[in-house]
Order: structure tokens, then sequence, then C-alpha cells
């Protein structure tokens, strides 16, 4: 599904950066990937080449067989729109916009008529259990609320398949476990999956591992026995009720 | 993405900012609403001097010496009434300014020489008396009637027929009153003393006549009776162009060439507010797509395409200048009223002008809203999403 060939991304300046070399990747329909790596390695930048944000600037780069480098500013709107859904490590909601309106805005560009739109918004909010949340503003929610809306917008489109860039690195651990078990399930369901994370344990779920170092893939391993994300949350709520702390962020 | 969207989303944007949005708008509003209350002065003005044209009858035409050297007397008008057929009547005349004393009133008015045509000619009726008849003009009599205004301003309400008033330093009997015939801007029909024309040129003692009016038959045939009047008047002085022969057309053409081009050069200052306020939108969209680059990000993220984001800023830019355009056009009509109800002006809104202005908000709107939007629309999204 995604094919990546002898890709590069340089950025030009007075000392040019090389974020990414030759990397050659291929990711399947249905798989489940980590990329780990120092910081600067190149992790955001390919993921943002994957996701169509950003350009290679020598090699090759088929999405479902179409060569992305060669197609003109609308068509990549579209492809943004239908085949990827991307989820910032800063949420990037609009402020002014309610939870169920930052969702229905990949459906806005798509041309979909309100009723449609609503009734997917609706079904989206409900399997992410953000349904009474969803007249409220971003200010008016929590970290983990915030991204699960994230997570949402990415979703509501059905793209093929979901990139995450550090998603739960800017959430306290039991967010980023809530945010792991909907990456399970979603994956589950069929969608590709491929996350960054600095964060071995976040990584342990996936099915399969890529190491980035200065713009090279220096490791890509499978995951034979992937953590149960579920399973893990559990753990979390098992221990915070031992300590007696019952905060949790009221989903 | 569907224009209600987009509609929804830009008045979403718009109503977000109040302040900044009515500040932004105000450029317009003052724009649109001084090209409307300034085209109203002249076009009202020009509306006035038209009426006042036509009143004085579509079938007149005014003879006048072509400059001070250029004498014109009795027997040309004498001569006009004889050999033009299409003139059906022929009046010489005489005015200047002058003081005309009763009693202990005096009152500064125009005194005009005419002959026993004028009456009819001027479409005037009498509401006293009689008219000067040619025994008058024969005779030299000093008979006078006198217009509605003398009659108030002079006479204070009594009885002028049968006074003796000073004109001029002479006495004069007064012999009619004219009815009144609506005094409009400039001079008033109605502020005028008449004597026999005769009796004005001895009081001149000059035989010079300052107009001569002729009455067509048919509006038809202006044209050639001015011809032939011209070639008269070429016979008569051995040169052509010694007279000015106007028809009341030509006259309505002149005033209205003059009042358009005044109204022309108040449109084009108002004009100039217009776009200044343009270029406050334009300045405000360009600090708003700045302000909303992370949003710009974004939205190119989930899928929207350049012309999007275009459409967006686009018709934002389009809903401040409309908006105020609209509220222009309610303030510019409410001050044209005002400026006719308490100014010195006689004011007519013309629907060109706010069809105009709000045309020309609208192409403000779009014209200073493209760069900015253009400029949203080809940001890079990892770059706007990116920016601090
Ligand atoms: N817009 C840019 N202009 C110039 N250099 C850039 C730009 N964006 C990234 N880089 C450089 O490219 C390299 C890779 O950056 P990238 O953001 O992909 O790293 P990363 O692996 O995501 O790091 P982190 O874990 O800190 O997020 C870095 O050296 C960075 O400085
Ligand atoms: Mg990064």
């Amino acid at each position: 599904m995604i094919d990546l060939n002898r890709v590069s991304r340089t950025y030009s300046g007075a000392r040019p950066v090389h974020a990414l070399r030759d990397v050659d990747l291929s990711i399947g329909a249905g798989e489940y990937v980590a990329i780990m790596g120092p910081s600067g390695s190149g992790k955001s930048t390919l993921m943002n080449v994957m996701g169509c944000l950003d350009r290679p600037t020598a090699g090759r780069y088929l999405l479902q067989g179409q060569e992305v480098s060669a197609m003109r500013p609308p068509q990549l709107a579209d492809v943004r729109n239908r085949m990827v859904g991307f989820v910032f490590q800063t949420f990037n909601l609009l402020p002014r916009h309610t939870a169920a309106q930052n969702v229905e805005l990949p459906l806005v560009y798509r041309g979909m008529p309100g009723a449609e739109r609503r009734r997917r918004v609706r079904e989206v909010l409900e399997r992410i259990g953000l349904t009474e949340w969803s007249t409220h503003r971003p200010s008016q929610l929590s970290g983990g609320q915030q991204q699960r809306v994230a997570i949402a917008r990415a979703l509501v489109g059905r793209p093929s398949f979901l990139l995450a860039d550090e998603p739960t690195g800017n959430l306290d651990s039991r967010s980023g476990q809530e945010v792991m078990v909907l990456f399970e399930e979603l994956n589950r369901d069929g969608t590709a999956v491929v996350l960054v994370t600095h964060d071995e344990r976040i990584a342990a779920h996936a099915s399969r591992t890529i190491r980035l170092f200065d713009g090279r893939i220096v490791s890509d391993q499978p995951n034979p026995s992937p953590l149960d994300a579920r399973e893990q949350l559990a753990r979390f709520t098992e221990q915070a009720a031992a300590s007696g702390s019952g905060g949790g962020d009221g989903s | 993405m569907s224009l209600i969207e987009a509609g929804r989303a830009a008045i979403g944007a718009v109503v977000t900012n109040k302040l900044r949005t009515f500040l932004t708008a105000l450029g317009v509003v003052i724009g649109v609403a001084a090209v409307i209350a300034l085209v109203s002065v002249g076009y009202g003005a020009s509306q006035a001097i038209a009426g006042q044209i036509a009143a004085l009858g579509t079938n007149l035409l005014t003879i006048t010496p072509a400059d001070s050297r250029v004498a014109l007397g009795l027997a040309d008008a004498e001569r006009l009434a004889t050999r033009v057929a299409s003139l059906t009547d022929v009046v010489p005349t005489v005015s200047s300014r002058g003081t005309v004393k009763w009693r202990l009133n005096s009152y500064d008015t125009t005194v005009m020489g005419v002959s026993s045509g004028y009456l009819a000619l001027r479409g005037y009726a009498l509401s006293g008396g009689r008219f000067l008849t040619s025994v008058d003009l024969d005779l030299n009599r000093k008979v006078a009637v006198v217009g509605h205004t003398v009659v108030g301003e002079l006479f204070k309400g009594q009885e002028p027929v049968g006074q003796q008033v000073m004109v001029l330093g002479q006495q004069f009997t007064v012999v009619g009153v004219l009815d009144e015939k609506g005094a409009s801007m400039g001079m008033s029909p109605d502020d005028v003393v008449l004597i026999p024309v005769t009796t004005a040129q001895r009081l001149n003692s000059s035989d010079r006549l300052t107009a001569i009016y002729a009455q067509l038959s048919d509006p038809a045939l202006a044209a050639p009776t001015v011809a032939q009047i011209q070639r008269i008047f070429e016979l008569r002085f051995g040169r052509s162009g010694q007279v000015r022969v106007q028809s009341q057309d030509e006259l309505l053409e002149t005033v209205e060439t003059a009042s358009r081009t005044t109204t022309m050069m108040l449109a084009a200052i108002a004009g100039i507010s217009l776009l200044v306020g343009g270029i406050g939108i334009m300045n405000i969209m360009l600090v708003s797509v700045t302000e909303r680059t992370r949003e710009i990000g974004l939205r190119k993220a989930v899928g929207a395409k350049p012309r999007d984001i275009t459409g967006q800023f686009l018709l934002e830019a389009l809903l401040i200048s409309l908006g105020g355009g609209v509220i222009g056009v309610g303030v510019g009509i409410a001050a044209a009223e005002a400026l006719g109800r308490y100014g010195s002006w006689t004011t007519s809104v013309s629907p060109d002008s706010v069809v105009m202005s709000f045309g020309f908000a609208a192409m403000i709107g779009v014209g200073f809203g493209l760069y900015p939007a253009l400029k949203a629309a080809g940001m890079d999204p990892i770059a706007a999403l990116r920016y601090e």
C-alpha cells in the first residue's frame, strides 16, 4: 500500500539538512508499525512524506499504486482527505469549533451532504466515547479528550491508514494508554496504523518496529508478541484503585 | 466544499472578531455613503436646473450678442418676426438689476424691459390688473407689472395695482401683478419687475437689447430655424458668429454636461475613500491570514484544496465589504435626505450611484481580498502547522 523507493528529503539552506536518505520502505494494508529513533533522525519527515503533507526531494512514493510526487495540489488534497488520517502530537484542533465540528471538517472538504456528515460524526464520536463532549470546544476538554477528538477527525473519513506522530507525547500515561486501546481496535478492524514514539512500551503494541538514525532506516523488525493495550489499561486501573487515588479523565 | 458551508464558515470567522470586522467595514461604509451622498447633491442640482429650463418651455430660442461689441436693437427683433416663418412670437428684452421703492420700502430686483408677448412666451399668468400692451410700448409709458416676490417684499400685502413706485429713479405706475410661478434655485421667475422695453431703453439711454426671446411653432424646427437666424445676422453684420442662438435643448445639454462633470468629480473624490476602505480590508485580511496560519495548515492537512482556502478568505473579505456596502447605502441615503432637508442643497439619490458604489464595494472586496486569499491558499501545510 505504501511504497517508498529510495526516497530522500533534503531541506535546502545554508547547510542543507538530509532529513531522509534513500529510504526504502513498504507498509502493507492492515499493518501496525511503530517508528522509533533519536530526535532529529527524520521520523516526522518520514510521516509527513507518507501522509502527503510533504514531498520527497528525490525517489518515488507510490500510494496504492499512485505516484504521489507527480500529483498537483488539488489531487494531493484529495489523497490527504480520503486515504490518510493524520494524528498530530499537538492535536491541532480548531479552537473556535466544537468537537463535533472539528471531527466533521474532512467530510466538509469531501463535499459530503450535511445529514450524512452528521451521522458519520455521531458514529465516530460514539465509538471514541466522546458523545457527551461533542458540543464542547477544545479548550473545555482534557488533553486526552482532545487527542481522541483528533483521532476521531482522522477516522471519520474512513482512511485506509492512520499516521500518528507521537500521539501520546503530550498525554499522561493513562490517557496515552486509552489512545493505544483505540489504535488497537482500529487496527483489528483493518486500518493500517503507523505511529512514531520515543517510548518502548508504546512501540511494544505494534507488530513491527522500524528504527531510524540520521535519516536512514537502521533496523526493521517484526514483533511476534505485541502487547495487548486493553490489558495494559486494565492494569493501570488496578494500580490506581490499589493506590486509592481514583483519578481518571472521566471518559 | 459547498457554498453554504463556506458561507457559514466565513460568517463564523467574521463575527468572531466583531469590533475588528466593524472597524474594517467602516471604511467601506464611509466610502459608499460618501459616494451616494455627494452624488445626490450633484444629481439634485442638475435635476433642479433641468426642471427650471424645462419650465421655460422647450420651444424657446434665446438670441444674445456674442460679445459686448455687438449691439442688437428693436429692429433686429422686428426683422426676425417678419422674416422667420417658424417663429410665432419674438420678444426683445433689456434687463438689469435695480432698486424699486414704494413709500419707505425699497427692494433690489431684476428690472426687465419686455414687449407684450412676454407673458405668453414665459407662461406667466396675471393675478391682478393687466399686462403691458403695445400702446404702452409705443408711448414709452412708465408702467410696471410686478412679480409675486416683489409684491411680498415691497408692498407687504398691500394691493399693488395703481400704486406709484420708483423704478431706477423714475416714477412708475403698477398696472398688473404676476401670479406665482414657483421659485426654484437660481434666478426666480417671480423676483422681477416688468416694464415696456422702449421705456427701459430710454432709462438706460441705450438702444441695446440684452436678449431676444423667440417662440418656435414646433420644437422639431429648432435646427433649421437657428440656421436661418444665424444667416439673417450674418447678412446684417457682414460676419458670422456675431450672435449666439440657443435652443432650450442645447441649454439643457450644456447644463447637464457641466453638472455631470461636477457629479463625476464628487464621485471620484468619494471613490478614493472607498479605495482606502478596500486597502483597510486587505490589511486586515493579511493580518487574519497570518494569525490563522495554523488553522490554514490544519485545513490543508485534512484535505482542503487551494480553492477551498481561497474561497474561504475571499468570502470573508466579500462579507465585510458587502456588509459595509449595505450599511453604507443606508447611511448614504439618510445623509442625502439630511443634506436636502437641513442643508442648502437640493439632493436626489441617483439609483446609478447606489448600484455603482455597491458594485464597487463588492469589487473592492474581491480585489483586495484576493491577494491575502491566494497567499493563504499557497501555504505549505507543514510549514503552516509549525508556525508559532
Ligand atoms: N523545515 C525544516 N527546515 C530545515 N530543516 C528541517 C526542517 N524540518 C526538519 N528539519 C531537520 O530535519 C531533520 C529531521 O527532522 P524531523 O522533524 O523529521 O526529526 P524527528 O525524528 O521527528 O525528531 P523529533 O523526535 O525531535 O520529533 C532534523 O535535523 C531537523 O532539524
Ligand atoms: Mg518529530
